[in-house]
């Protein structure tokens, strides 16, 4: 064996002993391979087709065709994306009612252009994707423009972010700018009045009149601004369970715990549902990690389902504030 | 994202790429299978199991983010399939493989800063090895296989994945520094599911 091997600086030895001493990969039974190959390939023929990524062009026909479907059938999602656009990393990643990008189903167009509109009808509900820690949720009758993947126009409607550790997002409205600082939170915009409500961390809201507002949310209460102008404002305690913070369940996609150990569900399911999470002690959360849920999936966070899970399992709830939720093991 | 491959692989399956398809199969089927041996015993057992988690990843695959490796992604389904069976099954989980008291193994474990516990003196380097090369990267342990096992050089390795030796020698130095990393990882995994 003559090549360069011997030149490589870096220290090998441990690794070829290993590798040596193991020997190669154990390959599964021919047969057993032949049959699951067959019955997996049996199932994927039958799955339904998923529509390939978008071409970034717009559709006339299509987008007229959805507008006409949407005055026909009373509720719908459009997402609109200017030509040539530059990108951004945002995508569609959930959608209720009828819904379209350009003709298309809008999941399976999910890539997101700087420029793009995103509009919701009266029974429509969208959760977009913006990076890897930034997600926005639309209610019904909204109307946004992504400007950029961290900067957005509301234009009407109900929006909620949530936004865990990534780049600050900014949510432009026509009565002023609301920035969070590390945080989920929700912006209304109804008629002449605006609504900035907090449920976690905090955000800055800067009024046309450059006057600074801050509203933040700590020990499970957070804040309610409604804004009518900048002498009107009136500042509400909000819990962060609060039951009107329970529609941003129905506008994302249901939680798949097939897919999911112990403690990735209970940081969604605390996420979602405005309860901080805690372990007894870092025992109990790494052993989450490696811990197994049940099977299905979960369409509405509850304490319910957080029983049922922890009942199935080795850990249990321990006593705590309302807006907690602590995990010990069962003994 | 961070796994561009392993999402731009399940796009491709999702839009029926047959070609796609069979790469995913051919991949992923006997690295589950050993994942699914290295916790039972019994072969049928297996091919259950790991029939029933490529069931549910093909049901599923469009929830598939590219947040974590599609591997990891598909081993989440199998583990769940796993606890499954052995509650079924009534049985505790089992671990199947003997203490391996080798000396140059020990060596070699220790030149990687191993911690030894009663557990981990019970797991073969096989398991453990192997365990390790199927949560890299295809290329990374393909390559770690044919230079230590099969004794190819770097040109003869470079032919193969149609690099350039230097790239190859690049490609082999991230393998190794991954095999270590991941040596460790499915330690800390195996250790936890005992």
């Amino acid at each position: 064996m003559k090549d360069t091997d011997n030149l490589m600086s870096e220290h090998d030895d441990d690794v070829r002993k290993l590798m040596e001493l193991a020997g190669p990969r154990a390959q599964p039974p021919e047969a057993v391979r032949e049959r699951v190959h067959e019955a997996v390939l049996e199932a994927w023929e039958q799955a339904p087709i998923q529509a390939p990524e978008p071409k970034h062009r717009r559709n006339w026909l299509a987008l007229a065709a959805s507008v006409v479907l949407a005055s026909t059938i009373g509720y719908l999602v459009l997402v609109e994306l200017p030509v040539e656009a530059p990108g951004i990393s945002g995508r569609v990643v959930f959608a209720i009612g009828e819904h379209s990008v350009r003709g298309s189903d809008a999941i399976a167009a999910p890539h997101l252009q700087e420029g793009a509109m995103l509009r919701t009808s009266d029974k429509g509900r969208l959760f977009i994707q913006l990076d890897e820690h930034t997600t926005l949720r639309l209610d019904y009758n909204t109307s946004i423009t992504l400007k950029t993947s961290s900067e957005i126009w509301l234009h009407s409607g109900r929006l909620y972010a949530d936004s865990q550790g990534g780049s600050q997002i900014r949510i432009e409205t026509p009565f002023a700018s609301v920035t969070d600082v590390g945080t989920q939170f929700e912006v209304a915009v109804n008629g002449d009045v605006l609504e900035v409500a907090v449920r976690e961390g905090g955000v800055t809201v800067e009024l046309l009149d450059n006057k600074t507002l801050t509203a933040i949310a700590q020990s499970g209460v957070g804040e309610r601004l409604t804004i009518l102008g900048s002498n009107d404002v009136q500042r509400d305690p909000l819990a962060t369970t609060d039951p009107s913070w329970s529609w941003t369940h129905s506008a994302r996609e249901a939680y798949n715990l097939d897919a999911s150990n112990l403690y990735d569900f209970l940081t969604w399911v605390t996420r979602e549902s405005g309860l901080v999470l805690r372990f007894e002690n870092d025992a109990v959360r790494m052993a989450s990690v490696r811990s197994t849920t049940c099977c299905g999936e979960v369409l509405t966070p509850s304490n319910a389902i957080i029983k049922d899970v922890l009942e199935a399992s080795d850990y249990h709830a321990l006593e705590s504030q309302a807006h907690e939720l602590i995990i010990g093991f069962r003994r | 994202m961070h796994n561009t491959d392993d999402y731009q692989l399940v796009q491709r399956v999702l839009q029926k790429d047959r070609q796609a398809f069979e790469r995913f199969f051919e991949v992923y089927f006997a690295r589950l299978f050993r994942f699914c041996s290295a916790r039972i015993s019994q072969v049928d057992a297996c091919e259950d199991i790991v029939q029933e988690t490529l069931f549910k990843a093909m049901r599923n695959l469009s929830g598939y983010r590219g947040e974590a490796s599609l591997f990891t992604w598909l081993c989440q389904i199998c583990r769940n399939e796993i606890s499954n069976w052995y509650q079924r099954s009534g049985r505790k989980s089992e671990m199947l493989v003997s203490l391996d008291d080798d000396p140059d193994l020990t060596s070699a474990l220790e030149s990687l800063q191993v911690d030894f516990n009663d557990e981990i003196n019970r797991l073969s380097t096989e398991k453990l090895v192997q365990l390790t090369l199927d949560y890299l990267p295809d290329r990374y342990g393909k390559a770690l296989e044919w230079k230590y096992l099969e004794g190819l050089s770097v040109n003869e390795i470079a032919a193969r994945l149609g690099t350039g030796s230097i790239a190859t020698q690049s490609l082999l130095a991230r393998a190794r520094r991954a095999f270590r990393s991941g040596f460790r990882d499915v330690q800390q995994e195996l250790e936890a599911a005992t």
